[in-house]
């Protein structure tokens, strides 16, 4: 068989692949992966700090532009910026630390010092520099100074600057640990608790829908209403409830989701079989003489709802994903100590008021990235293995 | 079933048992579960019967009282909750219409447009990120770039523009979030396709005769027949939307309720949870009688 690889089914499985490789790291090397650093860090990267520095949010939080005298408004660049451009607030030991304060017009017109600073922060080369030993990792509160050649005005900037041993590129939580590490540490329960959900709603459902589709007796009926009164009841409720009686324990909930999904596996599957059941190929198996069970597994089941079971398989490990993720920001499922995304997303939103956008923002990305690898490696597969595109 | 009848009484009739013993049986489902809930509030010797058969009480006799949690009655709460409730569910399904209809309608009538491409696209690869992470985005952007954190507080004491603006954002979250935009819009454009190419419509256009109000009721049932299909998702989506801002709906006190340790609001969570399920009857009958009513293929 030809394979053709599309687009969307390589990236699928690339996304899937980082995933899975997350969980073996967050299985085996658990206590090694969280390291710790200055607390609140932002990322190391400048364009995220950008995203929250642009704009101050608070009274003590101000970090922007202030004076340390109050300029004589009949002075020329009275009312200029000179400190005009933000600096970055991450410094990592051994590498050089860099700060650009202001155009080049504005650098040959002013002159410039570290009010305070760290021991070895100097002002050079149109710059601020400074490259922290290992003695100089934590906080630092800095106060840079600039002076026009033709004012007398003194102007300023304060802010904090966060140096660590390591570069957190995803940056640290209130407590100081890597977000980076906490979002490895969190992957370990995307897997393995979606797989007990994806065991139970596809498979169950593949067997009920298949014997409801095939057969019409008391028993198909049964699911029938069945599925009718459990798609009635809102799913989170149930989740709610299966989370609270089982003491929060996520893999009885997922059971919980399991079945919570088998209804719709169910309709599903009944609807594919009871379209082939009155095919010609079935009739014709039956003229041969094949078992009802060797027409419906091998012949209905194997040879033709194998894409619809791929992509329900993927869809059901993204929903599994999103119900652990949603129980633990709302506190059903993981409990702290241990780490979820769904905790550290409740954590950045408690903390969204303080400017540390990257507790949400990470999480986010990763959710997003582990919905898109299933469903894109869903889709891709189930076009892959369905026999009338090939 | 339905087709079988010839008695409009019965039909009806039958639709409502239908329905409303699926409503029950969910209730009682409900009632089952909750009893297992451990409460250390609760003597010991209360068995599990006892506290089934409590449940059973308070929620189909309507049997209830002041809330636990506070000096309300639990009625004043529900009532409270649900007002706060449905806004968002009936604002969140009218933005989507705006925005489903007209764009499904349009890109069904035309054939591979740019419009038709970008907007399936956009719409595709926006749905399926769930309401939790649209929520928790769009709160982030408006912090960063608002200034502000869009909370219930804000839309209580704010002046008309905070709260219009408050209000949006969960909505947004809802609109955007769990495919509930693809699913409308996907449904309405492919029945609108349908639809186009009936000889019935065919011979609509050939007098000259405007086709839209004949588009528009043929695709009242198949609307009806996706919110109804939708709408335990919508609920379940509302309760998150409710706890991250905040807004004391019913799903809020629902969690509310039962995140707390120790002695919980029980009729508080019936009453809500009564309500919840109550809406997703309502949808599901309205939706069967719709079935009947535009059909006429169905009273043969």
């Amino acid at each position: 068989m030809i394979i053709h690889l599309n687009f969307r089914f390589v990236l699928g499985c690339i996304l899937l692949l980082i995933l899975i490789g997350m969980n073996v790291v967050a299985f085996f090397f658990s206590s090694d992966i969280i390291k710790n650093g200055t607390p609140a860090r932002p990322p190391s990267l400048y364009l995220f700090q950008k995203a929250l520095y642009h704009q101050p949010i608070e009274e003590e939080a101000v970090e922007d532009l202030f004076s340390f005298s109050v300029p004589d408004e009949a002075e020329p660049h009275a009312e200029d910026l000179i400190f005009n451009r933000n600096p970055k607030r991450t410094a990592t030991v051994g590498t050089e630390y860099r700060y650009v304060p202001t155009s080049q017009y504005l650098r040959n017109r002013a002159s410039f010092w570290v009010e305070e600073g760290p021991r070895g922060m100097k002002y050079e080369d149109g710059a601020f520099i400074w490259t922290p030993d290992s003695t100089q990792t934590g906080i630092f509160d800095i106060s840079l100074a600039a002076q026009m050649e033709d004012s007398e005005t003194i102007r300023g900037i304060r802010f904090k600057l966060f140096s660590d041993e390591i570069p957190f590129y995803f940056g640290t939580d209130e407590r100081g640990n890597s977000v980076l590490g906490l979002m490895i540490a969190g992957a370990k329960w995307s897997i393995l608790p979606g797989l007990i959900a994806v065991l139970i709603a596809v498979f169950g459902g593949l067997f009920l829908g298949a014997y409801a589709g095939y057969n019409k007796n008391f028993l198909s009926n049964f699911i029938d209403g069945t599925t009718l009164v459990l798609e009635s009841i809102p799913a989170l409720l149930l989740f709610f409830l299966a989370a609270v009686i089982f003491s929060f324990n996520i893999y009885i909930v997922m059971v919980a989701v399991g079945l919570v999904l088998l209804p719709v596996n169910i309709n599903i599957i009944r609807s594919t079989v009871k379209h082939f059941v009155d095919c010609q190929f079935v009739e014709s198996s039956k003229e041969i003489g094949f078992t009802d069970n060797q027409i419906l597994f091998r012949d209905i089941i194997w040879y033709n709802c194998k894409p619809i079971i791929i992509s329900q398989i993927a869809n059901c490990f993204a929903f599994a994903i999103m119900v652990e993720v949603t129980l633990s920001y709302l506190q059903f499922g993981i409990q702290v100590p241990e780490v979820s995304w769904g905790n550290i997303l409740l954590q950045g939103k408690s903390d969204i008021h303080k400017g540390e956008f990257w507790l949400v923002f990470f999480p986010c990305l990763m959710i997003i990235m582990s919905l898109l690898s299933f469903y894109l490696t869903g889709s891709g597969l189930s076009r892959l293995l369905d026999p009338r595109k090939n | 079933m339905i087709t079988m009848s010839k008695n409009k009484t019965n039909i009806l009739l039958y639709l409502l048992l239908k329905n409303a013993s699926v409503f029950f049986i969910s209730l009682f489902i409900i009632c089952l579960l909750l009893a297992l809930v451990p409460d250390t509030a609760i003597p010991g010797d209360v068995s599990y019967f006892e506290r089934v058969k409590d449940y059973l009480t308070i929620a189909y006799l309507f049997s209830y009282d002041y809330s636990v949690a506070g000096t309300f009655l639990i009625s004043e709460l529900i009532l409270h909750g649900s007002k706060l409730t449905f806004t968002l569910i009936f604002l969140s399904l009218l933005i989507v219409l705006t925005i489903a209809l007209p764009a499904g309608i349009l890109v069904a009538s035309e054939k591979n447009t740019n419009f038709q491409k970008l907007f399936t696209v956009t719409v595709s690869l926006l749905s399926p990120i769930p309401i939790l992470i649209w929520a928790s985005l769009l709160m982030l952007l408006v912090f960063v770039f608002g200034n502000m954190v869009p909370l219930y507080i804000d839309f209580e004491d704010g002046d008309l523009r905070t709260r219009m603006f408050v209000l949006l954002i969960p909505v947004a979250a809802i609109v955007l979030g769990d495919g509930i935009l693809l699913d409308f819009y996907n449904k309405i454009r492919d029945e609108t396709r349908k639809v186009m190419n009936e000889p019935w419509l065919i011979a609509v256009k050939a007098r000259g005769l405007p086709i839209y109000n004949h588009v528009l009721r043929a695709l009242l049932l198949p609307i009806f027949i996706t919110l109804s299909s939708k709408i335990t998702y919508l609920i379940s989506g509302i309760i998150i939307v409710e706890y991250i801002f905040a807004w004391q709906g019913l799903g809020f006190m629902i969690w509310r309720s039962l995140e707390t340790p120790g002695a919980k609001d029980y009729p508080l969570i019936l009453g809500s949870v009564k309500v919840l399920l109550f809406t997703v009857f309502l949808f599901s009958f309205i939706r069967d009688i719709l079935t009947y009513k535009l059909n006429p293929q169905l009273m043969k």
